[in-house]
């Protein structure tokens, strides 16, 4: 190792990963401020790690909830239509927008996910008016799983359409600041489409990569990946997701969420500081 | 669909993801970014490999419709990199 920044690239994206795999939600929204304002990596080159690591977090977790059978294909599959048509928009958009205005908006994603981390899961409701309804079971989209305590849970689909058009924010807004998203996938999953939780997360974990890839892989041809940045960052993110994991069985959870929203709220505030004196500086 | 292909895509991720981070694992340690870049290549390429997994799993069972939205996907991540070819940034 001769460059002395890759310790710090694999303790950032270690920690970030860690303390979303806590949450059940990838590292992103911690990885790419912590890169740009600890670290002074440029916006794009953050943005562009840290998609990687989007997508190697949602490989290294794929594995064990395709065991428990909570993966829902069909419905991911449509779904994707969405939100890689989203990274497409994003790629082709992300080479003219100014860092500062990517700071400004990744600063807007943080105060919105601080806000959704604050009020409880599944508070909100977005029913489907019934319209949709021959769609999904065309596409046979009604399912079930089985639970280790309640057995077999059936669960039919909600707001379809919505479901999509919260789908396609979810794929631009990763493509554009290098996130997972949860922010959008979160409403769209469990307040339009009305998933089981569990359902929602191993479904939206499976999809969150091939959205990534749409992106990452545009970026990778056009040579933006920096290898020296995204390798330890990817590496420390795997690490720090199956640690996090690990720890999410033995915390509270509703602790951990106040301490998680003043984490969130001051990373927000830094990047808002650092648009508007970017706004200034010209 | 076949049962199995939850078990079989399983492993892809699982045996995936150990190669993509062993290689990334040697490209830091050893500074060599040509390795490093590989391993992100495995990284990228392993979900758009699941896809087209899916695809041949509903082809075969005669699913018209998902062959068509699986179709879709993958045409709509080739633009994404074709639009990625011809806009490089400057």
């Amino acid at each position: 190792m001769e460059n002395p920044q890759v310790l710090l690239f694999l303790a950032i994206s270690f920690a970030s990963s860690a303390l979303g795999g806590i949450l059940g939600m990838a590292g992103g929204v911690f990885i790419v401020p912590l890169l740009t304002m600890v670290v002074g990596v440029d916006m794009h080159t953050a943005i562009k790690a840290s998609v990687v690591s989007v997508i190697a977090c949602s490989c290294a977790s794929a594995g064990l909830y395709l065991k428990e059978k909570l993966t829902h294909f069909r419905l991911a599959m449509i779904l994707e239509v969405a939100t890689t048509l989203g990274a497409l928009l994003g790629v082709f958009f992300i080479g003219s927008i100014p860092d500062v205005y990517l700071i400004l908006f990744f600063s807007f994603i943080l105060f919105l996910s601080a806000q959704q981390m604050f009020a409880k899961r599944n508070e909100l409701s977005f029913a489907g008016n019934g319209k949709s309804q021959s769609w999904v079971s065309k596409l046979e989209l009604h399912g079930s799983y089985v639970d280790r305590e309640k057995g077999r849970v059936d669960y039919s689909i909600d707001n379809l359409p919505l479901g999509m058009v919260l789908m396609f924010f979810a794929g631009l807004v990763s493509a554009l600041l290098g996130i997972g998203s949860g922010v959008l996938k979160i409403p769209a999953m469990d307040s339009a489409l009305k998933l089981p939780i569990k359902v929602s997360s191993a479904t939206s974990n499976f999809m969150i990569g091939v959205t990534a890839a749409a992106s990452a892989g545009a970026y990778f041809i056009q040579g933006e990946i920096n290898a020296e940045i995204a390798g330890p960052v990817v590496l420390g993110s795997v690490l720090g997701s199956l640690f996090g994991a690990k720890i999410l069985i033995s915390l509270k959870a509703q602790r951990i969420r106040v301490i998680f929203v003043f984490i969130l709220l001051g990373l927000a505030v830094q990047m808002l500081y650092s648009a508007v004196k970017g706004f200034i500086h010209g | 669909m076949d049962k199995s292909i939850d078990l079989y895509l399983g492993k892809m991720f699982v045996w995936g993801t150990v190669l993509a981070t062993s290689l990334i694992a040697v490209g830091v340690l050893g500074s060599q970014n040509l390795i490093t870049m590989s391993g992100i290549a495995v990284f990228i390429i392993l979900p758009i490999l699941r896809v087209i997994v899916l695809l041949f799993d509903f082809f075969r069972s005669k699913d018209k419709l998902m062959t068509i939205v699986a179709l879709s996907v993958l045409m709509i991540i080739t633009l994404s990199m074709i639009v990625g070819f011809y806009f490089k940034n400057s």
